[in-house]
C-alpha cells in the first residue's frame, strides 16, 4: 500500500517542477527553496485533491501548506486523509 | 513615501499543462470570469493569454506582500494583457492589503521571453494614501 508520503512525493515528481528528485528530499525542507513556484503549487494541490478525493478550503491555500512534504502531509491529515504506513 | 517592485514570470507550457491536465478546476482557482472571457478555445493560445495573467497576478502579490493574510488569486483581477501593460482591479484582502500601505495605483508591465510570460509591477506606497 502507497503511504502518504509516498504518494506527496509521487505528486512532487509530475506536478512540482523542482530542481531536486523528490525522492531526494528531507520531509522537512523547503520545496520554495527547491525551485516550488506558486504556480506549481497550484498543481500539486489539484493533483493531491484528485488523488485523495479532497478539498483544500481557502484558508488552507497559503505558502506554507505546501512549503514541505511534512506540511503537506499535515494538511491532509486535518482533511480526514489517513496515513497507511 | 517608497516604492514596491513585483516582478513574476511564467512559462506558457506549464499553463498549456495545467489547463490540459486539471481544465475548469484550474482556471476557476486562479482566474475570474471577466479575465477567462474571450479567450481562445485552444489551450495552445488560451495559455500564452493565462501566463499573462497570472504573472500578473504575482507580481502584483509581491507587492502586498502578505503576511498572514494571503490574497485569492481571484482578488487581483486583470484587464487588458493584450498590449504591454495591464491594469489590475484589487478586492477583499487584496484591496485591504494595499489599503494599509496606502497604495493607490499598481503599474503593470508586460513582457514575452523566451516562451515565457513576464509581469513588472510597481506600486508607490504613502501612509496618506486610499485605494481605488
Amino acid at each position: 500500500m502507497t503511504t502518504l508520503d509516498e504518494t506527496i512525493r509521487s505528486v512532487l515528481k509530475n506536478q512540482g517542477r523542482l530542481a531536486a528528485d523528490p525522492e531526494t528530499l528531507g520531509e522537512k525542507d523547503d520545496l520554495y527553496m527547491s525551485g516550488l513556484s506558486s504556480h506549481s503549487s497550484v498543481n500539486v494541490m489539484l493533483s493531491l485533491e484528485s488523488e485523495f478525493d479532497v478539498e483544500f478550503p481557502v484558508e488552507m491555500l497559503t505558502k506554507a501548506t505546501f512549503q514541505s512534504i511534512s506540511s503537506m502531509r499535515a494538511a491532509l491529515e486535518k482533511l480526514g486523509v489517513k496515513d497507511s504506513a | 513615501m517608497s516604492f514596491a517592485v513585483g516582478i513574476d514570470l511564467q512559462p506558457f507550457d506549464e499553463v498549456e499543462d495545467s489547463l490540459r491536465t486539471f481544465g475548469g478546476r484550474y482556471t476557476r482557482l486562479l482566474y475570474t470570469t471577466a479575465e477567462l472571457k474571450g479567450l481562445s478555445t485552444d489551450p495552445h493560445l488560451a495559455a500564452r493569454d493565462l501566463a499573462s495573467i497570472f504573472a500578473t497576478k504575482e507580481a502584483v502579490m509581491k507587492v502586498l506582500a502578505p503576511n498572514d493574510d494571503i490574497p485569492s488569486w481571484l482578488e487581483i483581477e486583470v484587464h487588458h494583457v493584450k498590449g504591454r501593460s495591464a491594469s489590475i482591479t484589487l478586492s477583499g484582502v487584496a484591496a485591504q492589503l494595499a489599503l494599509g500601505q496606502g497604495i493607490s495605483d499598481v503599474a503593470v508591465g508586460l513582457g514575452i521571453a523566451n516562451e515565457c510570460a513576464t509581469a513588472t509591477a510597481v506600486a508607490q506606497k504613502s501612509n496618506t494614501g486610499g485605494l481605488r
